[in-house]
């Protein structure tokens, strides 16, 4: 039941940013996560949070989605703050309680990072809300692409991560399943000694390891079956395009670039 | 120990966008020591049902009374322990529930969490093992080394050693073949007069409905659409047509033969030996009317 | 529709022309032949499958029935190279079964598993049923057509972007049948496919498979321990401790009775009904199949009297 959850990072959508092409935008991402780094002043972080809420907003994704998406690092963000108001010691004294004196420099440092955080962290939500897990699959796997003459099995990794994808719910409900099952059989879940709760996690550990294994097991022979033989001679269903906005997108990232290596103090 | 449902219903991930009504209305009472048995079709709400039975589950609104307890969707027993010791659920493809390295400790397993004493859970895993059709020296194997029966018969020898007063079977016998299937039902059978059990077995065979239990209650789309006993259930043929479930092979030819042949066939026909009974008698009275 | 179009009609009229010259080879020769098969699995002393001989005809549907552990199974494996025999040959569209013609088997003959979760490898419906066809290199806008004509025949047309937690076992299974038959297949292998299924499951996979026997006559060959199922078949292949103990047309086997009910199976029920009528005295002609036929027989007996 709880099965759409987990993977429900993805919020369906035929917004600009969801029609991307997967490797196009794990390249904007990528350059971003890279380039943040570079910033160190106002009008470079400036250019950079202009860039991510513009990107953010074309995605058509409700605020709420996306602020649920961040909620659970808010709490690193702000022990960050903190850490850089206390400990950076530059400029001016602002304020003084007690032993603690909060210096300029540590405003300005705590804010920086938090933000710099707050940014990453924002980009790559927005990659896994706007793209499928198995668009995310056919992107790394086309980027990764020139790696195969490096005799890196780069079909198969992409193939390993596709199928685990596909297994999730179905590993969901196994899991839901034996859990009542020993619960069943008196089995507490939810608390008791530090044996119990040893003993509990065996009872549901040991089935699920052993099914998994017979699944796989089942799994590789249905393969077998249909005539898989490993990457080579195979054709893809699943096909990316690259089309203009993709080109564009990656410029405007480029652009971005760019602007935050000149302005950089 | 009677279990009475009231006004019962169940919302799964209630109050979210994903919430999904599985059941509804239901108000049913099994009374202690019947053999009820429950059908419907997959998506029916039978699963759902069975999981209030022990309190894995409990109602969004309604109230569950077993025994002594009362399952409420604010209240509940603090602790459900006790109410899972008495009502022992198999679940459909229980095999997949053992973990232990031997047999024997699997079967203790159950006990051991209810706080029985290890000499009194071994002494009854070496009874339960001969009750479900294995012999002793099983015991000491590693159950992933015994056939998929075998496996079965062990695991629900898990679920016995918990002595319940109800045993709730969720499709015991899916996936055996017919040989198994037959032990299977035979055994639970015997165990539900032996042990003078409640049992609620969960099922898609009309055919084993029908034979074995004194009830049947008919779940379509969440609610339950109508209880009695199995004569009363498969009286009609056509309103059970209307939502997709069948009567029993038996009850079918019965009624066909009381159409074709102009007679009132006045046995219900539950059962192969039953059928073969009452078209025994329909012939000799023809003979007698010579 | 596009450049390509063309070329593929071409192709496709190759494909009959060539089917037509043929013709008369094919009908000549069974499309499925072993020969004194035997297996072992590592590690056993008792044979699995023992000196098992049989063939299957272009367009029949064979149900090959026994219990649990019967080898019914290990048979199907082998028939797709999945397991090699000990002894014997298994010779498909008249070539022997070997490493050179396995990947080509696997082309023309499919195979739908017991365990519906555990057989489907795509994301979603139409990725499970594009596996198959990119093992074998189909080019993507044929890949295109292919899957929409293949959905189209089991009709989960509405299905086609659904993950597969979203379905039901019956409905896996459909696609399973679906991924199979955009290879364009000779003949479907049905392992225990139904078995784990709910009654409306099983129906819905049965009428599929006899659909697509009866209209394209592809040839079935039904493993099960489900003689009520077995009983549609045109032939019967009865397996008891790895040998073959039966075959026959379904009403001649169930002429064997309590032999059947001895080795695990149970008789379809208006056979089992005939039998201990007739048993009780009442002289049923032998062999009947379903239970219209049985009325029948007893209300002639009946006014005769």
């Amino acid at each position: 039941m709880s099965s759409h959850l987990i993977i429900g990072q993805y919020v369906p959508g035929h917004s600009v940013i969801h029609r991307l092409d997967p490797r196009a935008k794990l390249l904007i991402v990528f350059v971003y996560v890279l380039i943040v780094f570079w910033a160190n002043n106002i009008p470079t972080y400036a250019l950079l949070s202009l860039f991510a809420v513009v990107f953010a907003a074309l995605s058509r994704i409700p605020f709420s989605f996306i602020a649920r998406g961040l909620k659970p690092i808010l709490w690193v963000i702000l022990f960050t703050l903190l850490l850089h108001l206390f400990m950076t010691k530059e400029g001016d004294v602002i304020y003084r309680i007690g032993a603690l004196s909060v210096y300029e420099g540590g405003i300005k440092q705590g804010l920086f990072i938090s933000l710099r955080f707050l940014l990453l962290v924002l980009m790559t939500t927005m990659l896994t809300l706007t793209t499928t897990p198995i668009e995310v699959t056919d992107g790394v796997e086309s980027l990764l692409g020139p790696l195969k003459k490096m005799r890196v099995p780069v079909h198969e990794l992409a193939l390993m991560m596709a199928i685990s994808l596909r297994f999730i719910p179905t590993l969901m409900e196994e899991t839901e399943k034996i859990m009542k099952a020993q619960a069943a059989r008196g089995v507490d879940f939810s608390g008791g000694r530090f044996s119990e709760r040893m003993k509990a996690i065996v009872s549901l550990l040991v089935p699920l390891f052993i099914s998994s294994f017979k699944r796989a097991d089942e799994l590789a022979t249905a393969m077998e079956a249909r005539g898989y033989r490993g990457g080579e001679g195979r054709t893809k269903f699943r096909q990316l395009s690259w089309k203009a906005a993709d080109t564009a997108f990656l410029a405007a990232v480029a652009l971005l670039a760019v602007l935050l290596f000149l302005l950089r103090s | 120990m009677d279990i009475v449902f009231e006004k019962v219903e169940h919302v799964y991930n209630a109050r979210s966008p994903l919430a999904r009504r599985a059941l509804y209305d239901v108000n049913v009472a099994i009374r202690s020591g019947a053999y009820v048995a429950i059908v419907g079709h997959t998506g029916s709400g039978k699963s759902t049902l069975l999981q209030h039975l022990n309190g894995l589950l409990q109602p969004t609104s309604g109230a569950v009374k077993i025994g002594q307890e009362t399952i409420t969707s604010n209240k509940r027993p603090k602790q459900l322990k006790p109410l899972r010791k008495k009502v022992g659920i198999v679940f459909q493809f229980p095999e997949h529930q053992l973990f232990e390295e031997t047999v024997e400790k699997d079967i203790c397993f159950g006990p051991l969490n209810f706080g029985v004493p290890e000499e009194e859970a071994k002494r009854k895993a070496r009874e339960l093992i001969q009750l479900v059709g294995l012999s002793e020296d099983v015991l000491t194997k590693s159950p992933f080394d015994l056939s998929g029966g075998q496996m079965r018969r062990v695991a629900i020898a898990g679920v016995l050693a918990l002595e319940p007063e109800v045993l709730v079977l969720d499709e015991p016998t899916a996936g055996l073949d017919p040989r198994g299937r037959k032990e299977m039902m035979e055994m639970f059978y015997r165990l539900h007069r032996e042990k003078q059990l409640t049992t609620v077995l969960v099922t898609h065979s009309m055919e084993d409905a029908a034979r074995y239990a004194d009830e049947i209650i008919v779940m379509h789309e969440g609610t339950v659409w109508g209880h009695g006993t199995p004569e009363e259930m498969f009286r009609d043929a056509d309103k059970l047509a209307a939502i997709g479930l069948s009567v029993p092979e038996t009850v079918k030819l019965k009624q066909q033969l009381e159409k074709r042949l102009g007679v009132v066939i006045p046995s219900p026909c539950l059962t192969l030996e039953q059928t073969v009974e009452a078209i025994q008698q329909l012939f000799a009275k023809v003979s007698a009317h010579e | 529709m596009n450049w390509t179009m063309p070329f593929f009609c071409l192709l496709f009229i190759g494909r009959i022309c060539n089917a037509a010259t043929q013709g008369e080879t094919i009908m000549a020769e069974p499309i499925l032949s072993i020969e004194g098969v035997s297996f072992r699995y590592p590690n056993q002393s008792d044979y699995a499958v023992q000196n098992v001989s049989f063939i299957a005809e272009r367009g029949e549907w064979l149900a090959i029935v026994g219990h649990n552990g019967s080898g019914k199974s290990t048979i199907a494996r082998m028939l797709i190279g999945l397991l090699r025999p000990e002894r014997g040959a298994i010779r498909l569209f008249g070539c022997l079964l070997d490493d050179t013609t396995v990947w080509e088997v696997r082309r023309r003959v499919g195979m739908v598993f017991q365990n519906p979760d555990n057989q489907f490898v795509g994301a979603t419906v139409e990725d499970d049923i594009a596996f198959a066809l990119e093992n074998n290199g189909i080019p993507r806008a044929e890949m295109v057509e292919r899957i929409r004509e293949a959905i189209r025949q089991v009709h989960m047309e509405p299905f086609l972007h659904h993950e597969p937690h979203r379905l039901s076992g019956g409905q896996k299974q459909r696609v399973a049948i679906a991924g199979i038959l955009a290879l364009r297949p000779d003949m479907i292998i049905l392992d225990e496919a139904t078995s784990m299924l709910d009654p409306r499951g099983r129906e819905e996979v049965l009428e599929t498979v006899r659909r697509l026997n009866c209209q394209q006559r592809i040839t079935v060959l039904s493993i099960t321990h489900d003689l009520e199922e077995a009983a549609k078949a045109d032939r019967i292949i009865v397996m008891n401790k790895g040998e073959v103990m039966a075959e026959g047309a379904p009403e001649h086997i169930f002429r064997l009775g309590s032999k059947l009910e001895r080795i695990g199976l149970d008789l379809p029920f208006a056979v089992k009904m005939g039998s201990r009528l007739r048993e009780q005295g009442i002289p049923l002609r032998a062999g009947y199949f379903t239970t219209e036929e049985l009325v029948e027989e007893l209300w002639t007996l009946y006014s005769k009297k």
